[in-house]
């Protein structure tokens, strides 16, 4: 087992002073390390923004891509090689904004990938403009007199997309977080972990503070997580309560267990020569 | 008799609504002259829509080999009049129109009064009706019906029916093939006069495939070792998908239709990212959603290739028809400065070969490479001898084996070496941990904001293109090594052009052709000789702004002196290109 600490990269993390992404970092190494993968075996996928330089900080594999494709090009790696454990880490912006099309369909896939999106409500690296997941009202350099479209239910729209394994993790408790991606890695299937953020820099209202005083565990409050019209309902559960952890999960065969081609191993070990004779016979 | 045919070459056209079975007529015809041993290229025309429209298929097949599409007609198989009245300049004195007069009463002379061809009425409904048969077997009873027409033995057109439906139910297939011949026996038995022979089969032929430009891409791709194929449908791209996902069991492939292009493209980069060779193909709308996925192939050094199978533009274009107009676009689609390569087939043996070869130049070179078809090459049949396999061996570069990387310090998946191009980890590798960047990096995949790294990285990126170059092939010259004329041309555009320049040797012209593959990086050195004993250049290809002679131009400060250009959505045919070319030489 390697240890969460020589999961450590060179690069030391450049995000502010304070930031939840730091949390998420800590726990992904201990969830790695718990959970006895190698990192050879672990390749961990981003898309542009803060959560996206999270791959460049743990001593795995990574694929540092582009705005809002994470999940597509991790989906591609996981089916070439799904020996692999993916885990994607993504943004409100990356994730529910500009690759809000690919999410609906990677949930619905149900390859078996892990999702964090890294949620703050905020545009971050950008300099604070206002992201799907603002509230009504939000305040931002592109929204000076306040945002007035309706922020996205991820939780809700995952659900309604045949998610699953559902769930909210929250950045002031990485010890939850860490137990939270434990069983999202574990899952087989796509696992989302939306976790809320909070940006110290950019976001003034939806501060460690104010989540704080919202969140509460569903562990705690005796959840049963396995049904889906009820999950839907706790979904929208979003203002003064706010709820943590798996709010569903269902065993389904994830995608790759219906790809015929699989069926002979992993993509990657199969060999590059085929013989084409008998199909150039067809065209005769 | 019209340009272009010496008695040997007959062109038939099957036309109708979209649902009359127009497709299906037509490839049985094209694939019972295929099986008579003669060399055949069809065209198919049809509008964007599920029914009704006009739609056409147009086989040409000849004793001797043909490359373009005529624009004479000897044989119009109109399943409604809208066919006679569009393709009336077509048909000659000599040609025929088979027409199912008693699906609807008309007046030749008065209804279509400026026909040349004899019309040939056909009881096409009726004798379907006899039958029993659904109406859409009219186009089985018209194409026996035809080959009673010109005098080709049946036997063909029995066998080619017999396996396109015996796989699936012989009764179904023993149902067509009596149509067709009942179609077959009108004519010989009730209009003997109209009978003429215009091509004899070659019985000594070897034996051809027929096949289209897609199914030779999909073909040299599954040769060259592709284990995914990501796409979203878009004409005249979707053939390949068809293709893949009918084959996705059999060879071991994993086919996806994506949400969209971008995700097509960029799932396609994560396989290639794990070590699987993947490809994804497009139209030119769908290329622009893909552009973006380029540059991040050129950053990561992930080996990615493109198919982008034009057809008219700006925007939706003319969704179905023919041009190639994405050529400059191509070249420089994606932001920044990175090594890519561009070719483009001219015909089904290249678009085998070139894509067998744009797999392994995308992964020796970890580089995008893009194949540029257009919609003439992509659903074109044409006669070929089954592919020469040959000598054609994966090469696979610096991937690393594991062995390998375990006897490595230090491994930098960027490494700035000799020739520029990194030893490959995969991920799962044990001791080759690195992150693929699409943000610039130093040598490890560590994201760079230093100057000097940036400078550096990018040279390293660029060396790859010395050797590059040695890899890609010059244009290839047809004809005399010297000529009055040389025809400069890229792409499907070949095949007319070589058919058009045949016609005018003929006639004593001094013609040679020089057809490019390759366009990027773009094989200077090796075309500097031939275009120094050139008279007078004529530029030939299908788009409004001479794409290709501005990349001459740009390339080797000369373009050509002649400009023949085609962008009414239909390929060249052969003999207005002939006379075109005679008018500027």
């Amino acid at each position: 087992m390697v240890s969460a600490d020589e999961l450590r990269a060179p690069t030391i993390p450049d995000w502010c002073p304070g930031c939840g992404d730091h949390a998420i970092l800590m726990s992904t190494k201990a969830a790695i390390s718990e959970l006895g993968l190698e990192p050879h075996n672990v390749l961990l996928v981003s898309g542009i923004g803060c959560s996206a330089k999270l791959p460049h900080y743990v001593k795995t594999y990574g694929f540092h891509a582009i705005h809002g494709r994470a999940l597509p090009v991790a989906t591609g790696s996981k089916l070439s090689n799904h020996n692999l454990n993916v885990i994607v880490y993504s943004g409100d912006g990356d994730c529910y904004g500009i690759g809000m099309g690919h999410f609906i369909h990677a949930v619905r896939r149900n390859v078996n990938i892990t999702l964090v999106v890294h949620n703050n409500q905020i545009y971050g690296l950008t300099t604070g403009q206002t992201s799907p997941t603002s509230d009504l009202g939000f305040k931002t350099k592109t929204t000076p007199a306040g945002s007035i479209e309706r922020s996205v239910m991820p939780l809700a729209l995952a659900l309604s997309a045949g998610g699953t394994f559902v769930s909210r993790g929250f950045a002031g408790d990485p010890k939850h977080l860490k137990e939270l991606l434990k069983k999202a890695i574990a899952h087989k299937g796509l696992s989302l972990v939306d976790v809320l953020q909070p940006c110290v820099t950019f976001n003034r209202v939806n501060t460690f503070a104010w989540y704080r005083e919202r969140i509460y565990k569903l562990e705690e409050s005796g959840w049963d997580p396995t049904d889906r019209a009820k999950a839907f309902e706790k979904a929208l559960e979003w203002g003064d309560k706010i709820p943590i952890g798996v709010i569903f999960q269902e065993e389904k065969p994830p995608f790759e267990k219906s790809v015929v081609a699989l069926e002979e191993g992993t993509l990657v070990s199969q060999p590059l020569e085929r013989d084409i004779g008998p199909l150039m016979q067809k065209f005769i | 008799m019209a340009s272009g045919d010496d008695g040997n070459t007959v062109s038939v056209m099957v036309g109708g609504e979209a649902g009359y079975g127009i497709m299906t007529a037509g490839e049985i015809l094209a694939r019972s002259f295929s099986r008579g041993g003669l060399h055949v290229h069809t065209d198919v025309e049809y509008p964007s829509l599920i029914r009704g429209g006009h739609n056409t298929y147009q086989v040409v097949a000849s004793r001797h080999e043909i490359h373009g599409i005529l624009k004479r007609v000897d044989v119009l198989i109109a399943l409604d009049d809208t066919t006679i009245r569009e393709h009336t300049k077509e048909v000659g004195p000599e040609g025929k129109v088979l027409f199912d007069l008693y699906e609807k009463p008309i007046d030749p002379k008065k209804d279509f009064p400026s026909m040349k061809g004899e019309i040939v009425p056909v009881p096409l409904s009726e004798i379907v009706k006899e039958r029993q048969g659904d109406k859409v077997m009219r186009n089985t009873v018209a194409i026996g019906a035809c080959m009673g027409l010109i005098d080709y033995d049946f036997s063909f057109m029995e066998g080619v029916i017999k396996s396109a439906f015996g796989k699936k139910d012989p009764e179904i297939a023993n149902a067509n093939v009596a149509s067709a011949k009942a179609g077959y026996d009108f004519v010989i038995d009730k209009v003997k006069c109209s009978v003429k022979k215009l091509v004899e089969p070659d019985r000594n032929a070897p034996e051809r495939m027929l096949l289209t430009g897609n199914d030779a891409i999909a073909l040299g791709a599954l040769k060259g070792g592709l284990r995914w194929y990501s796409a979203y449908p878009m004409t005249p791209a979707s053939s390949i998908l068809h293709f893949m996902a009918a084959n996705e069991k059999n060879m071991g492939l994993i086919v996806r239709q994506t949400e969209d292009e971008i995700a097509a493209a960029t799932m396609a980069i994560g396989a290639n990212h794990a070590g699987v060779r993947a490809m994804a193909a497009t139209s030119g709308g769908g290329f622009c959603l893909m552009t973006e996925s380029i540059g991040l192939a050129a950053m990561t050094e992930t080996p990615m290739v493109y198919v982008l199978s034009q057809r008219p533009g700006p925007s939706t274009g003319l969704a179905t028809r023919h041009e190639q107009g994405d050529l400059q676009f191509a070249l420089d689609a994606s932001q920044g400065d990175f090594v890519r390569v561009v070719l483009a087939p001219g015909d089904v043996d290249e678009a085998f070969y070139h894509t067998f070869k744009a797999l392994n130049l995308a992964e020796k070179y970890q580089i995008p490479v893009i194949i540029m078809a257009d919609r003439y090459l992509s659903e074109s049949f044409r006669t070929t001898l089954p592919f020469d396999l040959n000598g054609m061996t994966i090469d696979r570069g610096k991937l690393l084996s594991e062995e390998q990387l375990n006897g490595m310090k230090g491994y930098r998946r960027y490494e700035d070496t000799d020739d520029g191009i990194s030893p490959r980890a995969l991920p799962g590798m044990k001791n080759g941990l690195f992150v693929a960047n699409g943000d610039d990096h130093y040598e490890s995949g560590v994201t760079n904001e230093d100057p000097d790294v940036r400078m550096k990285l990018m040279d390293k990126r660029f060396k790859k293109l010395a050797k590059l170059i040695d890899d890609i092939p010059g244009p290839i010259l047809y004809g005399p090594k010297d000529a009055d004329a040389t025809i400069v041309t890229w792409g499907s555009t070949k095949g007319p052009c070589l058919d058009a320049m045949r016609i005018l040797s003929e006639k004593g012209k001094s013609l040679n052709l020089l057809h490019f593959i390759y366009l990027k990086p773009f094989p200077r050195k090796l075309v500097q000789e031939q275009l120094n004993k050139t008279k007078l250049l004529i530029g030939v290809e299908c788009n409004r702004t001479s794409q290709f002679d501005r990349l001459m131009r740009e390339e080797l400060k000369v373009g050509v002196d002649r400009k023949i250009r085609k962008y009414d959505g239909r390929p060249f045919f052969v003999e207005s290109l002939a006379d075109q070319i005679q008018e500027v030489m």
